[in-house]
């Protein structure tokens, strides 16, 4: 079963996926659910879902128990045999998509302020409409016992605060918009 | 006899608390704050109360609250397991006076043993040598300069209040000496309320091995042999063992005799730790002495045989001692490592959320001392350790192999954990043959920083983690074909049109 889509004047196969381990990309085929194409190579596999957090990986004759250990959108953090990695899966497809995306969108830029790390906030120094300079300090964030300023990363106004003095936040979790 | 213990703690600590008093027959009464009603130590105790907020100041430290709940319940005892009050010397005196039993030190030998400078002027008199320094706090940068033309650069500024590395600075050149002295001295008052600084020879690259007492309130001491914790993040301890691979049976002799001169000069009752720094040229200092439980206790209690924290019970309730020192020996070896909610792929940040998966390991010499279980929340407010894996062996490779084998089977979901960052260390040559200081992970900062300790691991798996991933989307995507097919238009709102 092959299914094709038609973009940009490409033939791209839609079951090709690309997975990303910490920063390098690989390129993968699902021929069918017990089969996979990996470098030139045919393997048959089995992955069985035990719980949300908990697989079973079967390739070829061995075996992989897999802890997922924290998840998000198409990100998951493995637990392999007491070994942890992070990896991003996407389609091939929306691959190519981002790439022409992240190409149009430099000119018009919105800037957003991220959380680093977990953590509690203790001040917001802004408030909406508010103008900023680059490297200014918007945010007090802490965590690990410690208070982090956190900085401007674009000089503009404030359009967005999306979180509350007191709150509890993940990481990565959007604070303020900058335009 | 004690009947009731408030354990005044929480997480893995509490949990090892109540264990020890039921194989006492005592009844365990563990507290909580709003934030940990689900938490292990609350669902294994024998009864439960609510102490307030989460923030640790509202709850955990509230000591009118906890010590009008040790009364109003009956509690004849209070267990404050580490951090937290355990060392505080005020909470302390003021459960000496409500008549209830503190299971730990008196306030007086606390307190003594909190400011550093009086703590290292009663070894001094008591032959337990200590770093090459002052004994008294130093009141200007020209006392400085005098005390760094006696014993040499480079030096340690320390706070007289101190510990965990707060007020803390190195002199390494004399133009350091005004900006480190003021630093140090800030820090300090910031917190500890207090600005008094002492100096102190920097030792090289030391080991730092501790050694486990217990004395009762007749004066009997013994010690429980030496542990080894050198591996250390931040003047946080990491992996601890039980013996230390890095000293022989003379050194060990002399600095267990040190260890019980200490605890006899402060007339000390309870379990204590007094903690040295063994340099390159075999030479050991007394750095400073823990009044409380150590987190690493059980490698101790794997070699010997003994139940500190019973001891603690038995100390505490009036008995005397159950062993002599010619009852003791060490038998085989331990290492244990702590498994922290932190990611060591994003600066050690905390890793929170609720456990959503968990299988401890099993089979021989191996034991787990946990505050989690499946469903805990690992939240903001407390310290993020959630376990410690520990493993005995007839010699220190086998209790090496044993823990790396059961850190492959030890597995969290929902939080990311440590756990493969403590095998990393664990599968080094310098772990291997013993040959690391307590500056193995920062000379080793380049590699962590830069992730490239992963690497080996990345090539050996990445074949099942890139099929994996192939697989689990290809799989969501099999459940939800609708998606696909109606791409632009509602279906739902098709039909109602």
């Amino acid at each position: 079963m092959n299914v094709r889509a038609k973009i940009a004047g490409d033939l791209i196969v839609i079951n090709k996926y690309i997975v990303e381990i910490e920063n390098s990309k690989k390129e993968i085929s699902v021929l069918s659910s017990h089969e996979v194409e990996l470098e030139g190579k045919k393997l048959t596999v089995n992955l069985s879902k035990l719980s949300d957090y908990y697989y079973l990986l079967k390739i070829e004759n061995k075996i992989f128990e897999i802890i997922v250990a924290k998840t998000g959108e198409d990100n998951y953090t493995l637990n392999i045999e007491g070994r942890i990695f992070e990896i991003g899966v996407k389609t091939r497809l929306k691959d190519i998509a981002e790439e022409y995306l992240k190409n149009k969108q430099k000119e018009t830029r919105q800037d957003e302020l991220k959380a680093p790390m977990p953590g509690l906030i203790i001040n917001l120094k802004k408030n909406i409409g508010d103008g900023v300079v680059l490297g200014e300090s918007l945010i007090v964030l802490e965590a690990m016992k410690m208070e982090n300023d956190l900085k401007s990363p674009a000089s503009g106004i404030i359009k967005e605060i999306l979180v509350k003095k007191g709150e509890a936040v993940e990481k990565n979790q959007r604070l303020l918009v900058i335009e | 006899m004690i009947n009731k213990v408030l354990i005044c703690n929480r997480g893995e600590i509490a949990v090892r608390i109540i264990k020890a008093c039921r194989e006492c027959g005592i009844i365990s009464a563990a507290v909580y704050s709003e934030a940990d009603k689900g938490a292990l130590h609350v669902r294994v105790a024998d009864e439960a109360y609510c102490i307030g907020p989460a923030s640790a100041k509202e709850s955990y430290l509230n000591h009118e609250v906890l010590i009008e709940t040790a009364k109003n319940i009956g509690a004849d005892a209070i267990h404050p397991g580490y951090g937290f009050l355990s060392e505080n010397s005020t909470f302390i005196k003021k459960v000496e006076e409500s008549g209830i039993i503190f299971i730990g030190p008196s306030s007086k030998s606390v307190l003594l043993m909190g400011d550093k400078t009086a703590a290292r002027r009663l070894m001094k008199n008591s032959g337990v040598p200590i770093v090459p320094g002052t004994v008294e706090p130093v009141s200007s940068v020209e006392g400085i300069k005098a005390v760094i033309a006696e014993i040499g650069l480079p030096v340690m500024l320390k706070a007289s209040a101190g510990g965990g590395g707060k007020g803390m600075r190195k002199i390494s050149d004399e133009s350091e000496i005004d900006d480190a002295f003021d630093r140090a001295r800030n820090e300090a008052l910031k917190a500890f309320g207090n600005d008094d600084v002492y100096v102190e020879k920097y030792i090289e690259d030391p080991k730092h091995i501790e050694v486990q007492i217990l004395g009762d309130k007749y004066g009997n001491y013994v010690h429980v042999f030496e542990r080894e914790c050198s591996i250390q993040r931040r003047h946080q301890k990491i992996i601890e063992e039980s013996p230390s691979p890095s000293i022989n049976e003379k050194i060990r002799e002399e600095m267990t005799s040190a260890a019980v001169s200490a605890a006899k000069a402060c007339g000390y009752y309870n379990a204590g730790t007094i903690e040295f720094l063994y340099d390159k040229s075999g030479e050991f200092y007394f750095l400073e002495m823990n009044t409380r439980i150590q987190v690493e206790h059980p490698v101790t209690e794997m070699i010997s045989g003994i139940d500190l924290v019973k001891e603690q019970l038995r100390i505490a309730s009036g008995e005397r001692l159950s062993v002599d020192q010619c009852d003791l020996s060490i038998s085989g070896h331990s290492i244990e490592c702590r498994v922290y909610a932190e990611d060591p792929d994003n600066n050690f940040a905390p890793s929170l959320g609720k456990i959503q998966h968990h299988r401890l390991p099993s089979g021989a010499g191996i034991r787990v001392d946990r505050g989690i279980d499946f469903q805990s929340e690992v939240s903001i407010y407390y310290d993020p350790l959630l376990a410690k894996l520990i493993t005995w062996g007839i010699n220190r490779e086998e209790a090496r192999q044993r823990i790396v084998r059961a850190i492959r089977e030890y597995q969290i979901g929902g939080v990311k954990t440590n756990l493969h960052f403590c095998r990393w260390i664990l599968t080094h040559s310098d772990f291997i043959n013993g040959t690391f200081d307590i500056n193995f992970l920062q000379k080793k900062s380049d590699l962590i920083e830069s992730g490239d300790w992963k690497k080996s691991d990345i090539n050996e798996f990445e074949e099942a983690i890139t099929i994996f991933g192939a697989l689990i989307k290809f799989q969501n995507e099999q459940l939800k074909p609708m998606a696909n097919e109606c791409k632009g238009k509602n279906r739902w709102r098709l039909d109602r049109d």
